[in-house]
């Protein structure tokens, strides 16, 4: 994640602004700071990739992010339903992440796995989610070079999956 | 690396755009014709929404301190407080 103190610079400048935006919306303080939350976090995330560029400020970005956050959760109370039609992608994929994680078993399954295999998991989020270069990765974790990490991710991926397997949690989702 | 091992890699690099057109042709032929290896695939694209979404976890719970944090501070609570009052 990006340092914490300029996290909290941003969540500074930029909160008071998503609330103001989101309260006229009807969203209560609690509405408001889950929206910007996740914002935030698809804000860091889309950053990290590098792979977008973001073309206004990052506040502008941010609560911008969380208006639509905040239309695509309420749209059952509310007349506008076509902006689901309309969500950016990075918007649309990280909302059906977290859909998949509410409407079934994955946010117990990511405990588990936290349990069963914590050092794994902190592997995989440094090599997928965090995009560092292999040889942080090597360091941070204590392997001899960067082929021993690789082989390391390699083999979490196929204890995680075999996990999986065992509690036939793929077959059930996928069915 | 072993053979398990090496095949993980190949969808790794299928799922994350790193195998040339030829290799790609290849993997999604097979993926038609072996029932056994699309699930794999499936089963690798479930363990990458997994990590996102154990990254996640970790950052909203930092976020939410972050908040907690702030609002202890009698300036922002009360621009914040004005907002929804």
């Amino acid at each position: 994640m990006a340092n914490e103190d300029t996290m909290e610079q941003l969540y500074r400048d930029s909160f008071p602004a998503a609330a103001r935006l989101l309260q006229r919306m009807g969203a209560t303080l609690e509405d408001a700071r889950d929206a910007f939350h996740d914002a935030l976090l698809i804000y860091l995330e889309k950053t990290r990739q590098g792979s977008v560029t973001i073309r206004t400020s990052p506040k502008a970005y941010i609560v911008g992010t969380a208006r639509i956050i905040w239309l695509h959760t309420r749209k059952d109370v509310d007349a506008n339903q076509d902006i689901d039609s309309l969500l950016p992608q990075e918007v649309a994929d990280y909302l059906a992440d977290e859909a998949s994680c509410e409407e079934s078993k994955e946010k117990a399954v990511v405990g588990y796995l936290r349990m069963a295999g914590q050092k794994c998991m902190e592997i995989l989020k440094a090599f997928y989610y965090l995009n560092l270069p292999l040889s942080q990765i090597a360091t941070r974790f204590g392997f001899n070079g960067t082929r021993s990490a690789t082989v390391q991710k390699y083999k979490c991926i196929e204890k995680i999956r075999s996990q999986l397997k065992t509690n036939n949690y793929h077959a059930e989702r996928v069915v | 690396m072993r053979k398990e091992l090496f095949e993980i890699m190949q969808i790794d690099h299928y799922l994350l755009g790193g195998l040339s057109a030829d290799e790609r042709t290849a993997l999604d032929a097979r993926r038609i014709i072996d029932p056994a290896f699309s699930e794999k695939i499936e089963a690798q694209q479930h363990v990458h929404r997994l990590v996102r979404l154990f990254a996640r976890k970790q950052n909203k719970r930092m976020l939410q301190s972050m908040y907690t944090r702030l609002m202890n501070e009698s300036s922002f609570k009360q621009q914040v407080n004005n907002i929804f009052s």
